[in-house]
């Protein structure tokens, strides 16, 4: 991996790459413009092998179909990529993308450059600005999950209590109450149309659903209908179902 | 032009960014302001203006978002201070990210639960985490053009008005730290920014608090 004008990735193993509707052809329309955006940026990202804080860049994009480099880095690849200095990203941390060969760190900046590659940013300044705010909350959720997962012990269990007793319950309510101020709930969280604020709470909510299982409190969930219905929403966008059905199964 | 208001606590904090992008543009709000009871007492009475239950929040003719950086970013994207391109407005989002990274340090640090947890985090706060962050934005900084000019393009972006506010610090203990002194260009951009009329004015205007 290189930055710019360099030498080719070294890292193997789990490299895949994303296939666009070329290869495929989409039975529906699922209207995604011609966006105004970089057009045919060369794009690879590189992340773990979860899903955590990249899942919704590669979401986006398989959406949208706009091809990209999906790298998977194990702890050892990482670990020799910073160790041997070719790591290009500003922040020494992952997810990293380089883009057109220049780097781009940040997860919730590439959320955001991939929702607007894909035209899935919102349709004004305004639906940007609330789809972005929603993106901030949701994230809290996700790192209030990264501190359950990654807790041990006696605190492991005081970090679960947390979330499900309070945590979740205090920001599932206010985006269960957005999304019933928005179309009844019988679309998405902004606008008319699906935004990343869509893909980033899809992303939450399976981790939270893997949690449920794991907690066995099949129930997590149940005083949130709308979110329930809008996680099938997005689990069943056409243009998601391959990637959906060949993705690694990771917890988190 | 819509009425603009903005409402946040009786400090810069998290509403700083979003007082510089009104401040460059020239675009004139009402930076309103609450002390923790007004605030619990705002809350109560008026929660639908709330939507998350928190502040900052920016009213545009009555509608409202929250969130700070959705803030800044929106407000940025209005007045031209958002970068230019996909490309360069992810450059932006990218340095604005980063420098939250400190704001969340000097909160744990200021906020801590105990004694020993605020030393704990002061420690890591000063010896690696703003200096990591310095050090990766002077690099970023000097690959645009020498680092002589913006960090992102050839024009003030919100990336440096967040980068102003993020080392505004009254903190005494972060004033003797002083790490951004190792960053000569990073220092350099700091006071160029500073300069600019519309910033300057503001500067001398806004009420002076601690955080």
């Amino acid at each position: 991996m290189g930055c710019s004008d360099s030498k080719s990735a070294q890292v193997s193993s789990q490299s895949k790459v994303a296939n666009g509707p070329s290869d495929r052809q989409p039975e529906t329309n699922n209207s995604v413009p011609e966006a105004e955006s970089s057009s045919k940026a060369s794009i690879v990202l590189y992340y773990f092998d979860v899903r955590a804080r990249a899942e919704p860049i590669r979401l986006i994009l398989h959406y949208s179909g706009i091809q990209f480099d999906d790298r998977r880095l194990t702890n050892e690849e990482w670990g020799n990529i910073k160790k041997n200095g070719e790591f290009c990203g500003h922040f020494g941390q992952l997810p990293y993308a380089e883009v057109n060969g220049e780097a781009i760190s940040q997860s919730k900046a590439l959320i955001r450059f991939a929702a607007r590659e894909a035209g899935v940013l919102g349709e004004n300044a305004w639906e940007i600005a609330r789809a972005d705010s929603l993106v901030d909350t949701e994230n809290d959720i996700l790192m209030a999950l990264a501190r359950v997962e990654f807790s041990t012990g006696d605190d492991a269990e005081a970090m679960k209590a947390e979330f499900v007793g309070t945590t979740l319950p205090l920001k599932m309510a206010r985006l269960e109450k957005t999304l019933e101020a928005n179309n009844g709930g019988k679309g998405f969280l902004v606008g008319n149309k699906v935004t990343h604020a869509d893909f980033v709470l899809f992303n939450v909510i399976e981790t939270v659903e893997n949690l449920a299982k794991a907690m066995e409190k099949g129930d997590m969930l149940d005083n949130y209908p709308l979110i329930k219905d809008h996680t099938k929403r997005i689990r069943e966008l056409p243009t998601l179902q391959d990637y959906l059905k060949d993705r690694p199964d990771t917890k988190f | 032009m819509p009425t603009y208001k903005l409402k946040y606590f009786k400090n810069r904090g998290l509403a700083e960014p979003s007082r510089l992008v009104f401040a460059a543009a020239g675009v004139e709000y009402e930076d309103i302001r609450f002390d923790r009871e007004q605030w619990q007492s705002e809350k109560e009475s008026s929660s639908e203006k709330y939507p998350f239950g928190q502040m900052p929040v920016l009213e545009v003719d009555g509608e409202v978002i929250s969130e700070s950086k959705a803030i800044a970013r929106y407000l940025a994207n209005e007045f031209g201070l958002a970068g230019k391109t996909n490309l360069d407005k992810a450059k932006v989002d990218m340095v604005v990210d980063a420098l939250q990274d400190i704001a969340k340090g000097l909160v744990e640090m200021l906020f801590g639960k105990d004694e020993a947890q605020k030393a704990e985090a002061k420690e890591k706060c000063l010896t690696k985490t703003i200096p990591t962050i310095f050090s990766a934005l002077e690099k970023m900084l000097t690959s645009n053009n020498g680092g002589d000019g913006f960090f992102v393009g050839d024009s003030l972006t919100l990336a440096d008005l967040a980068f102003i506010a993020h080392t505004d610090y009254h903190v005494d203990q972060l004033k003797e730290a002083a790490t951004l002194s190792a960053f000569p260009k990073l220092t350099a951009l700091r006071e160029r920014v500073l300069e600019q009329p519309n910033i300057k004015k503001w500067i001398e205007a806004r009420p002076k608090t601690e955080l």
